[in-house]
């Protein structure tokens, strides 16, 4: 019997625990692991994980209800929104130079954009009162730089051209009698309308006093100079008081882009993968990988949520699932010897022992080649969170180069195929395979970015990713990381 | 078998074979001193992998002047406290003066082993075993304690007292 005094009851417990024992698992493999940065990083996620996600609902509901009280202003993309042009009068045998008075014109207003664009000065361009074009341009916000200028200069140009082609002879005045209408060129996104084309060419036709009929033509030039209207589209607020003298002007309902912060994405890729094996330890088995494992087409897709952090620059975070697969394909010969025994009786006659019966034993021995072979298909699927910076280099109002790069928690790899070890043995992807603890990846994407109208964009480019945590688990003894990188395509929703 | 010594210049080289054997000679006992400390076997696993980690971190800074295994034992106990103090730092308020002496009487252990013991220490509120398994098992003053856990002496003291009638309590009834 043990016992116990009060006075050597410390003792006692220590004897009794001090030294005890218990049988600890083997976690030398997380030990080294876990002295990379990374590997800590990833334990502090995961010991942290439920406080993580619960600021990260936090910081999006947050940000949806700010998102959702601040006011909404709907940003106008400038362009040329409609264009309203009236060829008042044509006299045959005059000089045509309206339309480069036009041009002229639609420079100088442009040089000067805070000129009033009273339209009894720009009716000065008619030349000899024969010919009236009258361009009034709202020119608030215009610039040299707006896309809408250069449009609309793109297309004066063009309409120049065309109608010097057409009707103009080589003395500069238009052919005897052609009314020269205006072809509508369009209706929004910097094109012209032609919406109150008038050729007075009745007037033209029918002879009347020479007088009488310059006095009409200055009265139609008085009158109709608010007809002719080739109007730039101007940005969302009016900065000039020229706005009032256009008299007349509509408002024009201009397309807007949407203002939202939020949006989502889905992508899908489809490339190719890799993966590096850390040969410590089992050289011979990476040797044998590498010689049987080529990359087969890989794919994977990914649903995101995008939070616009600036003009430029998007937070996502989602979901994403990648699958390299690979093709394993060996065959292997092996040099298998059989031995063969035979065993007989022979009659000895010894000097010694006399005749006698033994058994002889022959052996013989063959070589042969045995060849195995296999086909299998491997697959790594992997299922991660990604986190991402996107930045986005706009070009236009629709084109914009975009790069990223993010970094995922790994929450699940599941495998399935067959490998092989140094002596050509399969191995099943399933033991060894298919790490269940969370792991760390790191991304990076390029690409180009369309909008396709006012909510939806096209994302496509190109990405690669490689995991940071062994995609095997404890039970396979070379660590293996895997890559992969691919052509991605894929739409944007804005909400 | 390899010599602490050779061990620790091993794993000083950060040869991980060494580290390895190392691990194999002391993983045991190591693991014993963890779940002195832990709810559960899992965070046991966790205090030895985190207590493995700083020791072959700092294995370089031990001066082979004492024991190696006080040395790693001390790191197990400090990884394991550091862990108990992140899940749930909780001390049962007391003080010394109101801690009833315990009975002096004579107890019988025979049939009590090393996991009864442990069973019943488990029962105790975390900061009396945490108490109780530093002053009785590793040996510290109740001043080290304090340091360790922050608290005072006198907590210090009246944690283990109560601890320690506890489980004098617990011996009675096994006992009766």
């Amino acid at each position: 019997m043990k016992v116990m005094q009060e006075n050597n009851f410390e003792n006692q417990v220590k004897d009794l625990l001090y030294n005890h024992s218990e049988s600890a698992p083997n976690v030398m493999g997380k030990v080294f692991e876990k002295r990379t940065p990374l590997y800590i990083f990833k334990n502090r996620l995961i010991l942290h994980k439920y406080k993580l996600m619960a600021a990260a609902v936090l910081i999006g509901l947050l940000a949806f209800l700010f998102n959702m009280k601040s006011d909404k202003t709907d940003s106008v993309l400038p362009i040329v929104a409609e264009t309203e042009t009236n060829q008042v009068d044509e006299t045959p045998n005059t000089e045509a130079e309206s339309i480069e008075n036009q041009m002229a014109q639609i420079d100088e207003t442009i040089a000067e954009p805070t000129n009033t664009t009273n339209p009894n000065s720009t009716s000065g361009v008619a030349t000899n009162g024969t010919q009236q074009t009258q361009s009034n341009i709202n020119n608030s916000d215009l610039s040299t730089s707006s896309p809408g200028t250069k449009i609309l200069r793109d297309r004066m140009l063009k309409e120049l051209a065309n109608a010097k082609k057409q009707g103009k002879g080589d003395d500069g005045s238009w052919g005897t009698g052609t009314p020269q209408s205006e072809k509508p060129i369009g209706n929004t996104s910097g094109e012209f309308v032609n919406n109150t084309t008038e050729s007075n060419t009745n007037k033209q036709d029918v002879p009347t006093d020479q007088t009488q009929s310059e006095k009409d033509q200055t009265q139609n030039t008085t009158n109709k100079a608010n007809d002719t209207k080739t109007t730039i589209a101007k940005t969302e607020a009016p900065t000039s008081s020229s706005e009032d003298n256009t008299g007349g002007d509509e408002d024009f309902e201009l397309p807007k882009t949407k203002d939202g912060k939020w949006s989502v994405s889905f992508n899908t890729v489809i490339g190719s993968g890799s993966r590096n094996l850390d040969a410590m330890g089992d050289m011979a088995s990476v040797v044998v990988r590498d010689a049987t494992e080529t990359a087969n087409l890989s794919y994977g897709a990914e649903l995101l949520l995008n939070y616009k952090l600036s003009d430029n620059f998007d937070l996502y975070s989602g979901f994403n699932y990648f699958n390299r697969r690979e093709k394993m394909v060996y065959m292997h010969n092996t040099q298998v010897t059989d031995m063969d025994i035979t065993s007989k009786k022979v009659i000895e006659h010894h000097p010694v022992f006399g005749t006698r019966e033994v058994t002889v034993y022959d052996t013989s021995y063959t070589t042969r080649n045995v060849q195995s072979n296999g086909d299998f298909n491997n697959s790594y699927k992997h299922f991660y969170i990604p986190l991402g910076l996107r930045y986005t280099l706009y070009l236009n109002e629709t084109v914009g180069i975009y790069f990223d790069v993010n970094g995922g928690l790994e929450v699940v790899t599941k495998t399935s195929g067959t490998i092989l070890n140094d002596q050509y043995q399969e191995l099943s992807l399933d033991n060894g395979f298919g790490r269940t603890s969370l792991g760390n990846m790191v991304g990076v994407n390029a690409g180009v970015s369309f909008l396709v109208d006012e909510r939806l964009s096209v994302l496509t480019g190109l990405r690669g990713k490689m995991f940071l945590n062994p995609t095997n688990n404890q039970d396979y003894p070379i660590n293996q990381y895997d890559k992969g990188f691919g052509l991605m395509v894929g739409l944007k929703y804005d909400l | 078998m390899n010599s602490d010594e050779e061990l620790i210049k091993g794993c000083i080289r950060e040869d991980r074979e060494m580290q390895g054997l190392l691990y194999e000679k002391y993983a045991d006992k190591m693991f014993a001193v963890c779940m002195r400390y832990s709810n559960t076997r899992e965070e046991a696993e966790d205090v030895l992998q985190e207590a493995f980690i700083k020791i072959f971190d700092k294995i370089s800074k031990f001066r082979q002047e004492g024991s190696f295994e006080g040395w790693m034992r001390r790191i197990m106990v400090n990884t394991a406290l550091r862990s108990w103090d992140k899940r749930s730092r909780k001390f049962e308020p007391g003080d010394l003066d109101h801690v009833e002496e315990p009975v002096q009487r004579e107890l019988v252990l025979d049939s009590i082993g090393v996991k009864e013991i442990m069973a019943m220490i488990n029962k105790l509120p975390e900061g009396y075993q945490m108490v109780f398994n530093l002053f009785a098992v590793e040996g510290y003053s109740h001043k080290e304690i304090g340091e360790l856990l922050n608290i005072n002496e006198s907590t210090s003291r009246s944690q283990y007292a109560r601890a320690r009638r506890n489980l004098m309590t617990m011996l009675e009834k096994i006992e009766s």
